[in-house]
């Protein structure tokens, strides 16, 4: 008898390098390793059943990553933990385990947002724009970047415009996909954004949608790739409530 | 050393994790409490071609056995991450260790094709070291390289201090131990220079040192003589072999890429050497003698790697896989054993003459791979030319069981431009296509079902030195053309697909795989002009190489289209690979007459490799 345990995992420091694609055969050979058998598909080219909750973006750090996996062997969820940690690697390693019982409410198709942290920082921001570009330290001050989150908070509209596949532009209202801004740190040198957006089969803001905008509105000529992303966790709605999948 | 900081640029290039060198069964040696031998394996190409170089990780494993060293991987940079590297004065460096190779002991390069060379050059530029070996001081690092197309060096000879010719789990290490010797001595403090340690290596076998030898040459460009500068040095280096493959090392705990490498599966090395002596083929001529590993040692091999790697797919590999004597008891164990668990087992190419369906057979128990074979040639006349004994029953009974089999698709592999070659030998070509699909039909009781496929592949035959054809001069571009629009003509077929690279490299491969030194003027010119990647077609740029060869007073024609005579002197002539030269013209006289040459397990050729110190006994 198989059983499917939701698990939640970590990706961070030199993990954030490798893609999602990376991620899935990084774990279809721990699991290996851990001698912990997968269920297998069936089919022209069976695969490990493991299913994830949103792809995380390449260079964006995580501490909430989701998948649920089918597994044969009879272990229980703490055993699981255990066994799969010996063979991640450091900075990837499972935080919880959960066994299943209700296998209706996927991770893919429930998510419905994320918790995000920005870093930007001046000397960074600097090193890495272009070399006419004039980056300064009052775009950094608490009185800018405070007064920035309460226009893009307040707007009922922020458009943006891009090609659709037929190549036609096309406009598209992102604000409703903006939960929620905060200001956690602006001393003139660093500023910490802490924000919670759409990210989900349903809705998703890409954060290289959203950092573009937010340097604009702050005043800021940077490389967009120069902000560190942190994503805290992701959620799914339970009434009135965001709430973690495990 | 200091340690070198990405960040700012890894979220900006393709694939960073190409940068991260802490994969899975990494090597780290803690660089700030030790002193360590450092030495750079350096392979000229992305990280993801030489991740799948399976030398490669024989030699890291090998070397960083050793407690005083430190072995390390370097790959060429991507484009997009040089031009970071050199905006921000980044110098190229270690991945295990993020510290600059300007500071490393040797910087070892595996040569595995002629047109990674400008890689190499690019390569020793970023690491901020003189190009010439000439120019180097007593702190800069030795540069050292092997590979097979170390065996024929002397395009690049100018540019390197070393080469380890041969297989290098012994002889890597013993240059290592030598230099630890010279080391502990403070040569440099005591009156010595960097070229007393050259001096010091001549004697170990498989050493060859470029720069005590010179080459004198005649009016016409050929070569007049070798003459040697050091009197130490060897007449004749020569290469080294591994005797027993059961007792070396292989890597069981071999690094898994983070992205995805040409080989993302493990690879079972199962034999060296090849007897079938086909003659267009350098690989099976300059590996002799044939050595096997056993059937107990690869089964403690792949177990091992297995629950180290936990990939899903197992390779047997070899020149001739299909050759090992114990083909069919391996693969009956490796997929009995394996596939109950999802672990697919695959082969490369396989031979049609001994193909046995069982094998193939239980490997497409678990997962359905493609199947290959390389005919090389389509008439028997041609085949036979190139020693390639193969005949067209063989390729459709293969073929039609097959289709038996439920295989729906088939590659077939051909070269062009191969020597006596003529346009009836390009239609048989056609005429196999079109029994392969003839056999698809009968077997499949007249019907085509939509997804069946034949692909031909040709690829244009290159002269290699060490061959019965090092003779041969290449087809011109033209004749290629031609031969190719020939091909695309005759194989119009709904059912096949004909894959034909452009003959540009080709070309450039050809007049360095027979180069003299005079050829370090061009690798010179095209790096400066910004010459890299030349082995992948989105970078190689030939007019870059024509202008400047002309600038160079050099003719591409004499080094690539040029019929040789048996008496000229060729620039390899001084390194012994074991195999005779008189084999290798007894053997091209054999195939100007069409005459096949046995496959030597069932009677030695005398080819030489068994009399000769290299591999006497083994054969």
């Amino acid at each position: 008898m198989s059983k499917v345990f939701r698990m939640k995992f970590e990706k961070y420091g030199d993990m954030i390098y490798i893609s999602h694609l990376d991620v899935q055969r990084l774990l279809h050979r721990a699991f290996r390793r851990a001698e912990i058998e997968a269920s297998y598909s069936q089919g022209f080219n069976p695969h490990p059943k493991m299913s994830y909750g949103n792809a995380l973006a390449l260079g964006v750090e995580s501490f909430g990553e989701y998948v649920d996996v089918e597994v044969e062997d009879d272990l229980s969820s703490d055993e699981l933990l255990k066994r799969i940690n010996t063979q991640m690697p450091e900075e990837m390693q499972f935080l919880k385990c959960v066994e299943l019982e209700d296998t209706k409410k996927s991770l893919a198709a429930n998510i419905e947002y994320g918790k995000y942290e920005f870093v930007i920082d001046i000397d960074r921001a600097k090193e890495g724009a272009d070399k006419d570009a004039v980056i300064e330290q009052k775009s950094f001050s608490e009185q800018n970047v405070k007064r920035t989150i309460d226009e893009i908070i307040s707007a009922d509209e922020i458009i943006i415009t891009k090609k659709n596949k037929k190549g036609k532009i096309v406009e598209s209202n992102i604000r409703p996909m903006i939960k929620s801004l905060d200001v956690i740190k602006a001393d003139g040198k660093c500023i910490k954004i802490e924000g919670v957006l759409s990210t989900g089969s349903k809705l998703n803001l890409n954060t290289n949608v959203f950092l573009p905008i937010l340097i604009k509105k702050l005043g800021i000529d940077m490389d967009p790739l120069d902000i560190d992303i942190i994503r805290y966790d992701l959620y799914f709605v339970e009434g009135e409530n965001l709430v973690t999948p495990i | 050393m200091s340690k070198i900081d990405l960040k700012g640029i890894l979220k900006k290039v393709e694939k960073p994790a190409r940068y991260l060198g802490n994969e899975l069964n990494s090597i780290h040696k803690d660089t700030e409490n030790n002193e360590y031998i450092r030495y750079a394996h350096c392979f000229p190409d992305l990280y993801e071609v030489g991740m799948s170089h399976l030398g490669s990780h024989i030699l890291y494993d090998v070397i960083n056995r050793d407690s005083h060293v430190f072995c390390e991987r370097v790959y060429a940079p991507a484009v997009d991450m040089e031009k970071y590297m050199r905006d921000r004065k980044i110098p190229l460096f270690a991945l295990e260790s993020r510290e600059a190779v300007s500071d490393f002991d040797f910087l070892a390069f595996s040569l595995q094709y002629e047109m990674c060379y400008t890689n190499v050059l690019n390569m020793i530029d970023l690491a901020r070291i003189p190009l010439y070996s000439k120019d180097r001081k007593n702190e800069d690092p030795f540069i050292m390289v092997g590979g097979s197309c170390a065996y024929n060096v002397e395009p690049l000879a100018d540019f390197v201090d070393i080469v380890v010719l041969g297989e290098g789990e012994e002889l890597n290490l013993e240059v290592i131990k030598a230099y630890k010797e010279w080391k502990s001595k403070n040569p440099y403090e005591n009156g010595l220079n960097r070229v007393d340690f050259l001096k010091s290596i001549v004697g170990i076998e498989g050493v060859y040192i470029p720069s005590f030898y010179s080459f004198e040459y005649n009016e016409d460009g050929t070569v007049k003589k070798l003459n040697k500068l050091f009197e130490k040095a060897p007449d004749r280096p020569r290469k080294r072999i591994i005797r027993d493959m059961d007792s070396v090392e292989y890597p069981e705990k071999m690094i898994v890429p983070y992205v995805e490498t040409i080989h993302d599966r493990i690879v079972l090395e199962l034999f060296r050497g090849c007897t079938r002596g086909c003659r267009f083929c350098q690989a099976g001529m300059i590996y002799r003698p044939i050595r096997e590993k056993s059937v107990d040692r690869l089964k403690e091999i792949v177990d091992n790697m297995i629950k180290n790697t936990g990939y899903d797919e197992i390779s047997l590999s070899s020149l001739s896989t299909s050759d090992y004597s114990h083909i069919q008891e391996i693969t009956d164990f490796l997929v009995t054993e394996y596939a109950p668990k999802n672990i697919g087992v695959s082969l490369p190419s396989l031979r049609l003459d001994n193909f046995s369906m069982e094998i193939a057979e239980k490997i497409q128990q678990v997962r359905k791979t493609g199947l290959t074979f390389a005919p090389e040639a389509g008439t028997q006349r041609m085949r036979d030319v190139i020693n390639k004994g193969i005949t067209e029953d063989d390729l459709k009974a293969a073929v039609s069981k097959a289709f038996e089999m439920g295989w729906d698709s088939v590659k077939l592999y051909f070269m062009i431009g191969l020597p006596t070659e003529t346009y009836e030998d390009l239609d048989g070509i056609r005429d196999l296509a079109h029994q392969v699909i003839d056999i698809y039909r009968e077997v499949n009781g007249g019907k085509m079902k939509s997804k069946f496929g034949v692909t031909v592949s040709t690829s244009t035959f290159v002269p290699k030195p060490f061959t019965p054809f090092q003779w041969f001069g290449q087809n011109t571009k033209t004749e290629v053309r031609e031969k190719q629009s020939h091909l695309v003509k005759v194989l119009k077929d709904r059912n096949i697909k004909y894959n034909y690279h452009d003959s540009s490299t080709s070309l450039m491969e050809a007049v360095f795989a027979r180069g003299d030194r005079r050829l370090s003027k061009v690798l010179y010119e095209v790096f400066k002009n910004g010459a890299k990647f030349d082995g992948w077609s989105e970078h190689f740029d030939l007019d870059r190489w024509l202008d400047a060869m002309d600038k160079a007073g050099l003719d591409p024609s004499f080094y690539a289209h040029r019929d040789r005579s048996y008496d000229e002197v060729f620039p390899w002539d001084h390194i012994d690979v074991g195999v005779s030269k008189q084999f290798l013209i007894l053997e091209n006289e054999r195939a100007n007459k069409s005459q096949v040459t046995e496959d030597c397990r069932w009677g030695c050729k005398g080819c030489g490799i068994n009399i000769h110190d290299i591999g006497r006994g083994l054969c």
